[in-house]
């Protein structure tokens, strides 16, 4: 249980994006795909609360979080014995998905403060799980594609 | 004087026997037949953007964790499955927004507006999992491909692109 304060409907949320595999290619003007609104492995999705945020320190964090998972993936790869060159980088920062708590909450979801690391949040209550796979996904997409239609995406500066 | 123009279809290959003709009938012919060959080549890139969309997603999903965020890899079943069934509904629909699933699969999505989407998720066994939104109104569930594309998938398809 975090002790950080509630999160108010007026709190904006940033999901960043770390794969461009959760942006649409086609240069339409709403890039982000509802895939990058899907929880998994956990039930819970993981978003940070920017509020009252410098857009430098969004960013920053954005980056923080793109660093550690590259960090963790490149460990892994060489753990592996596989070829990880230097200059590789698998995962960087390329933007974020912003919703209000609102927007998840009149979605059917409600989102609550998951600390540590500093101003990390959870959006929860997805339908629970069955047990069957492909039932759980396509609750669980229903929820995405609702979320994807009222979030917007700020990308990362070139 | 008549134009004589072969198509053989089955076969693909466009072949013009020589033609001498010069009335207006034959003109019209022959621009109309260049119109066709031209749409149909159009139409052929436009389908070759959706498949090279789908390597793109499989060659990017496929390792374990590819979203940064725990994703499970897509398996190649999944993205041949997905070729396949991609292949069918081309045939009927507009060309879909290919991406990966956290679950494993791929994905394929269609939108008419922020609030009219149909996204299914295709991965190694043949249930598909399909989610669509209609302004307020939900659908989801989990259809079965056992050889044609899924009555519940076209359904949803034919609702968002042909009726209200």
């Amino acid at each position: 249980m975090s002790s950080a304060r509630p999160v108010s409907d007026q709190e904006m949320l940033a999901r960043y994006v770390l794969s461009g595999s959760w942006l649409y290619k086609d240069g339409r003007e709403r890039p982000l795909k509802p895939n990058a609104w899907l929880p998994h492995p956990r039930i819970e999705l993981s978003v940070f609360r920017t509020d009252g945020w410098h857009e430098s320190n969004v960013v920053e964090q954005g980056e923080r979080v793109a660093s550690e998972r590259e960090d963790k993936h490149r460990r892994k790869m060489l753990h592996e014995g596989r070829e990880y060159p230097e200059e590789k980088t698998t995962f960087r920062y390329l933007g974020r998905g912003e919703i209000l708590a609102r927007e998840v909450r009149s979605c059917g979801l409600d989102v609550l403060p998951k600390e540590p690391p500093p101003c990390h949040a959870d959006i929860v209550q997805w339908p629970p799980l069955t047990g069957n796979r492909k039932h759980d996904e396509s609750a669980q997409m229903a929820y995405a594609l609702k979320l994807a239609a009222c979030c917007s995406f700020i990308p990362a500066l070139p | 004087m008549t134009a004589t123009l072969t198509y053989n279809v089955r076969q693909g290959n466009d072949s013009y026997l020589p033609s001498y003709a010069t009335s207006q009938d034959a003109t019209t012919v022959f621009n109309r037949l260049h119109e066709w060959l031209a749409a149909r080549d159009r139409a052929e890139t436009l389908r070759a953007r959706s498949y090279s969309e789908l390597d793109d997603t499989f060659l990017d999903c496929r390792e374990n964790d590819w979203d940064g965020y725990g994703a499970l890899p897509v398996e190649t079943g999944a993205y041949y499955r997905a070729r396949s069934l991609m292949s069918a509904l081309l045939d009927k629909f507009p060309a879909p927004a290919v991406g990966g699933s956290p679950h494993g699969s791929i994905t394929l999505e269609w939108m008419t507006g922020q609030r009219r989407r149909v996204m299914i998720s295709i991965g190694e066994d043949e249930r598909i999992a399909f989610a669509a939104v209609f302004g307020e109104e939900t659908v989801q569930g989990v259809a079965s491909l056992i050889r044609d594309a899924p009555r519940e998938i076209t359904a949803l398809l034919s609702r968002l692109f042909y009726k209200g």
